[in-house]
């Protein structure tokens, strides 16, 4: 069995002082689409910023191909993971294409030949015009080029599907489904809404810093219980 | 008499502006207000000054000047604004840790100054380079040298800000840090070089002013004050709207010290950059840090 490119064990983290997670084992293996499903203060942003080393990890390994990363700056672990968060995921006074430059970190003849625009061409037909000016899908869709430009190992998504009308909620299912198969890309997905299940491998239900169940996505799909417990409605 | 307004208020300008500088600049890209930037200035000019009287040549006494400038400017920044502004988590309530804490600095430095120094006034003494005759109104080489020194940063920052990878990242740290540590950018070092920037134009300011007025041990709280004057007016963290005010600051004291006397150049300006904040509260060019 291969390495996994994720892998999370016995993960205690702290938020302000405060422990949040409590002894967390989460596994996401190469390519992946991981989801991470629970209410509002579950604790699934307090994961990932632990992931990025933003939080303090008090106890437990997170393991990148199987070297430990806990401990790092989160601008050396960034190397190897990017993290979309689920608000600010973009800086707002400039334009698309300095949003990019800046994420890519190369020359700007590289960054009109990156893939990026061909995946997003709402990117091209958009990069002059500042990111706050933008919509909520054109907003998100940024947010989603900022964290596939510099093509890591892994891709952490903060419940991106918040605040999105149905209509842009299928629309970025659907991409997130695209670039995971475009990029060959393992992604963990954090999310309230049931609508992730559609797309994930395998899904973790977190509630109160503790995981509560695991499963593939189709099975906890059929399941009554996870639906009204977990997330308080029906498919 | 025109011409002798525009050009000695240009010149006044380009000092305001570089003294201006370091304030807006370390507050534009890290938020952090601090008000030891003067000082720092003021320390290097003094080292300065103390070692061209001690007869040690111009360029080592500016380098060792520059050397204490950074090295204060970079030690504050690690060892005080930092600490402070993490210490409640950031935000607002750090700046206002920050402005306590630099405020503490900024009464402390004359203070040590006064024992490390022999003398409580220093002229900066640097070369005679003698000077320019400009539609009939002598002006100082040093005085050009503000003028010139000041269009060159304000050009050399919108430039460097607006057109190379570093200043992008810059620009983006000012905008959303987190996100920037996100994607790799050292947060941290930018803001140690933001320092150090601010630092070395505080010093280059200091010795200007050392060189045309005098350096006195509140030169350095002077320093700030004025930073702070030019940097609000112009709109916290705006480069450009500093070098606005400086302009209009440096023209009207040169106007109202030549048409109604010396006597009323910072009465009339202090009026006026009342009515300025009066109609503009935000300053004259805002700035937007944040969504």
């Amino acid at each position: 069995m291969s390495v996994p490119v994720l892998e999370v064990k016995g993960l205690n983290a702290t938020r302000t002082g405060v422990l949040v997670l409590r002894n967390i084992d989460l596994r996401v293996e190469e390519g992946e689409i991981v989801a991470l499903i629970g209410p509002n203060g579950a604790g699934k942003s307090t994961f990932f910023g632990s992931v990025m080393g933003i939080h303090r990890i008090t106890a437990g390994t997170v393991e990148l191909r199987g070297s430990q990363i806990q401990g790092l700056k989160t601008e050396t672990i960034s190397r190897s993971i990017s993290l979309v968060p689920q608000e600010a995921a973009a800086f707002p006074f400039m334009t698309i294409a300095e949003n990019l430059w800046v994420a890519k970190g190369a020359s700007k003849k590289e960054l009109k030949q990156d893939p990026i625009f061909e995946s997003f061409p709402v990117l091209l037909e958009k990069q002059d015009q500042e990111a706050c000016t933008l919509s909520g899908g054109q907003r998100q869709a940024l947010a989603l080029g900022i964290g596939l430009i510099r093509k890591t190992e892994l891709l952490l998504l903060d419940e991106p599907l918040l605040g999105l009308d149905p209509i842009m909620v299928s629309r970025i299912i659907e991409t997130i489904k695209r670039v995971s198969s475009e990029y060959s890309l393992s992604i963990l997905v954090s999310e309230q809404s049931p609508r992730i299940l559609e797309i994930a491998d395998r899904v973790y239900v977190i509630e109160g810093g503790e995981i509560r169940m695991t499963g593939d996505g189709k099975m906890l799909r059929e399941d009554e219980r996870i639906r009204k417990v977990y997330l308080g409605m029906t498919l | 008499m025109f011409w002798a307004i525009i050009l000695k208020g240009l010149s006044l300008a380009g000092i305001y502006f570089l003294i201006s500088f370091g304030v807006t600049f370390h507050y534009g890209v890290g938020g952090f207000p601090n008000l030891a930037i003067g000082p720092i200035g003021a320390t290097g000019a003094f080292v300065t000054a103390t070692f061209i009287r001690q007869g040690m040549a111009v360029p080592g006494a500016l380098a060792a000047g520059l050397g204490v400038a950074i090295i204060l400017g970079i030690l504050i920044q690690r060892y005080v604004v930092e600490p402070l502004y993490n210490s409640v988590g950031g935000g607002e309530r750090g700046r206002i840790f920050v402005i306590y804490g630099t405020f503490g600095l900024l009464l402390l430095f004359p203070a040590i100054l006064l024992n490390i120094i022999p003398s409580t006034m220093l002229r900066m003494r640097l070369p005679r380079l003698g000077s320019v005759e400009i539609m009939g109104f002598p002006l100082g080489a040093y005085e050009i040298f503000a003028i010139v020194f000041a269009f060159c940063l304000l050009l050399i920052t919108q430039l460097a800000l607006n057109r190379t990878l570093y200043g992008n990242r810059v620009r983006a740290v000012t905008q959303n840090p987190l996100l920037g540590r996100l994607i790799g950018i050292d947060v941290r070092r930018i803001y140690l070089v933001t320092a150090a920037i601010a630092s070395v134009c505080a010093f280059i300011g200091a010795v200007l002013w050392g060189e045309i007025f005098n350096l006195d041990l509140g030169s350095g709280v002077t320093f700030t004050l004025y930073g702070f004057v030019v940097a609000v007016m112009g709109g916290l963290g705006s480069i450009y709207g500093s070098f606005l005010v400086s302009l209009f600051l440096g023209m009207t004291l040169s106007a109202t010290s030549f048409l109604i006397g010396g006597v009323f150049e910072y009465i009339v300006t202090t009026l006026l950059l009342i009515a300025i904040l009066l109609i503009k509260p935000m300053g004259i060019v805002p700035t937007r840090r944040e969504l």
